[in-house]
């Protein structure tokens, strides 16, 4: 009797302070309900780490447009805008995500040359305009790409965090990153970015978050280079969910027209 | 009463509460030239101003351009472009003066020959080197392909300075052009398609010729032994091809175009005796390859092989009065009235090009070197901005020719427009 309630006391005790997986963590965050489009103006303020050319006037001024699909052939489609600084206004990138497809379609539309490239997918590893994020930042990378696991838990921001560690299935393409993700309303609110020899080389802070609607959006975001010492800080200056994206916006046409 | 139209259209435009939008760059430079220090006495664009509105599915554009020589103090306002642009699902369609641009690879584009080129402007990055043309332009957007077709009524040929004596190869005074273009309809085709996760094109334009040719010539000799030559323009025939690719880390585009120029019928004197005129029907093409690759640095470092070639060539003089007789009069060398203007420089060169930006996006280097490969001759680029605050950027660089002891050699004559140019950049 003695063991049977002993059995029964661990059971129950196991399963309340069961651990979720990294995997499950990972799901849980990627279920929380998303908007099919976004529209964001955005600033992001480029800092250097030396003081001397620690200015604040070196910001840009974006638009971003971002539409999901549930279905068909595409996972998504993204397009970048710059209004500041004015020498490059009307510069914008188009990305398509396709389903299925390894990389993904880009094209890059520079107003002095009146002129739409196509340019090299695989550069979402490169730095996004001189900024700490990179162009794979404002993409959407697939859940099954990494292997997740659950390392610690820690607070962070005042928030009570999992700690999930993301390993790349194929190692050529990206490096390892670990989260921390809130167990509150499963938002990530810090990334830390390794490289190849396990050197974290990057921290995202995600400070602040905002309801809007049913939709959560992160306000300020700010990538910190710990190899030079440079940040970026990325501020949403205004945001609108699920306004009905025409796909005819995410268009060679459109990618001309500013 | 062009611009009444377009003042009518922009104040119904204004009242319909559509967007504005106004930009621009002013930008005041001096050319110092590298020989004696002295000042390069040249027109430069000093401003120009975007303006324009949009409303719905309408954009109405223009683009003015204020051109200033130091010198004299002379200026001139010129509308380089004026377009309304309507875009239907299907579509945009664009009814102006306006610059077109074609082809895959950067800067050198054989393909690319709606617009005629400012001769003034030449070494300018993008449309800075374009001349605005009344055209109708429609293209047709699918999720795999494009068509693009242009329509043009009226003839405009390059800006090709004369009497300038700061610009070698400028010529000592604006040709006469005895016989008028009388067919100045143009039209252009491109078909673009996605392969393989690159880009495809084809293309074909016929138009008249950008640079004047010889038409037709009378006998004798001048006392002073200049030939009487009279000067027109060929008309010519475009196809063009360029792709985008993906090789690893390297981005090859490439352009290829194959002109066939020949000349069209022309007014004859009412005397023909010793009036001659030229059968010529010639087949070139032009070409170009780029390699671009990209550092983890954003140092972008791009090798051009650039080639021109006369694959076929019939000249022949002919007689009106005379017209079964053969006639011995010696044949000029061709010289294409079509194409990307580096052809004038030589016929096959490499061009290695790279840029970068450095402290934090403020300082911006850019280098590009040419190299002549068929005979001695170089040119080196060398531009550096820098940037203490946004939408402003000093600017410093300076072109350098290197010519042989050939003195016909274009890069030994261009050596005297080595030069250094300082210049302001203010963009709103």
């Amino acid at each position: 009797m003695t063991r049977i309630s002993l059995a029964t006391f661990f059971i129950c005790v196991s399963f309340i302070y069961a651990q979720p997986s990294g995997q499950s963590i990972i799901l849980k965050m990627d279920q929380r309900l998303k908007p099919v489009d976004i529209e964001m103006d955005f600033k992001m303020t480029l800092r250097s780490s030396s003081k001397k050319n620690n200015r604040k006037s070196h910001f840009r001024l974006m638009k971003q447009m971002e539409k999901r699909y549930q279905d068909g052939k595409f996972k998504s489609k993204l397009l970048l805008r710059f209004i500041e600084p004015k020498e490059v206004k009307g510069s914008s990138l188009l990305n398509w995500d396709w389903v299925g497809k390894k990389n993904d379609d880009q094209w890059l539309y520079i107003p002095k040359l009146r002129k739409v490239k196509r340019i090299r997918p695989s550069d979402k590893s490169r730095n996004f305009q001189g900024s700490e994020f990179t162009y794979g930042d404002f993409m959407e990378r697939d859940l099954d790409l990494d292997s997740y696991e659950l390392i610690t838990q820690d607070y962070f921001s005042g928030n009570e965090c999992y700690v999930v560690k993301a390993t790349p299935n194929d190692k050529s393409s990206y490096q390892p990153r670990i989260f921390w993700i809130d167990k509150t309303h499963y938002l990530i609110r810090k990334i830390e970015f390794f490289n190849s020899d396990n050197e974290k080389v990057k921290i995202l802070e995600k400070l602040d978050y905002v309801k809007n609607n049913q939709y959560w959006t992160p306000t300020k975001k700010i990538m910190k280079n710990l190899l030079n010492g440079n940040s970026t800080e990325m501020e949403v200056l205004k945001v609108s969910y699920d306004q009905g994206l025409k796909d005819n916006i995410f268009t060679e046409k459109y990618l001309k027209r500013f | 009463m062009f611009y009444k139209k377009l003042i009518l259209s922009i104040f119904i435009a204004g009242t319909v509460k559509a967007q504005m939008n106004i930009a621009g760059e002013f930008n005041p430079y001096v050319m110092t030239r590298t020989a004696d220090q002295s000042q390069i006495d040249l027109p430069f664009r000093l401003l120009s101003l975007d303006f324009g509105f949009s409303f719905e599915s309408f954009d109405l554009k223009t683009v003015t351009g204020v051109e200033q020589r130091y010198s004299t103090r002379e200026h001139s306002i010129y509308l380089r472009e004026a377009y309304v642009a309507f875009y239907p699902n299907w579509g945009e369609v664009k009814i102006g003066k306006q610059i077109h641009s074609w082809g895959a690879a950067d800067a050198i584009n054989p393909t690319d020959n709606i617009n005629p080129y400012d001769y003034y402007y030449m070494f300018k990055a993008g449309t800075g080197k374009k001349i605005g043309k009344l055209s109708l332009a429609s293209t047709v957007y699918r999720e795999n392909f494009q068509v693009e077709l242009i329509v043009s009524p009226y003839f405009t040929p390059n800006r090709i300075p004369y009497g300038e004596k700061d610009f070698p190869l400028a010529l000592d005074r604006k040709p006469l052009i005895k016989h008028p273009v009388k067919d100045e309809l143009e039209l252009g085709a491109r078909f673009q398609t996605s392969l393989g996760g690159g880009d495809i094109s084809l293309s074909y334009f016929k138009g008249t010729d950008r640079m004047p040719s010889v038409q037709s010539a009378y006998l004798p000799i001048t006392s002073n032994g200049v030939r009487n030559f009279d000067l027109g323009y060929r008309k010519t025939t475009v196809l063009g091809s360029d792709f985008v690719t993906f090789l690893g880390d390297f981005t090859i585009r490439a352009e290829g175009a194959l002109y066939n120029t020949k000349n069209t019928s022309i007014d004859r004197p009412a005397n023909t005796s010793g009036y001659l005129e030229i059968i010529q029907d010639v087949i070139y093409s032009q070409y170009v390859v780029q390699l671009e690759y990209t550092t983890a640095t954003d140092i972008m470092v791009s090798g051009q092989f650039i080639g021109s070639k006369t694959i076929d060539e019939k000249n022949q003089w002919f007689m009106p009065k005379y017209p079964s007789y053969n006639i011995e009069f010696p044949v000029l060398p061709f010289n294409p009235g079509m194409g990307t203007p580096f052809a004038m420089f030589t016929n096959k060169a490499a061009l290695i090009s790279s840029s970068g930006v450095m402290m934090d996006d403020q300082l911006e280097l850019i280098g590009s070197l040419m190299i002549n490969l068929n005979e001695s001759g170089s040119m080196l680029s060398i531009a550096l901005g820098y940037s203490p605050w946004i939408n402003w950027k000093f600017e410093l660089g300076t072109t350098q020719f290197n010519g042989s002891d050939n003195p016909l050699n274009p890069f030994t004559l261009m050596q005297d427009f080595n030069h250094v140019r300082m210049g302001i950049l203010y963009n709103f």
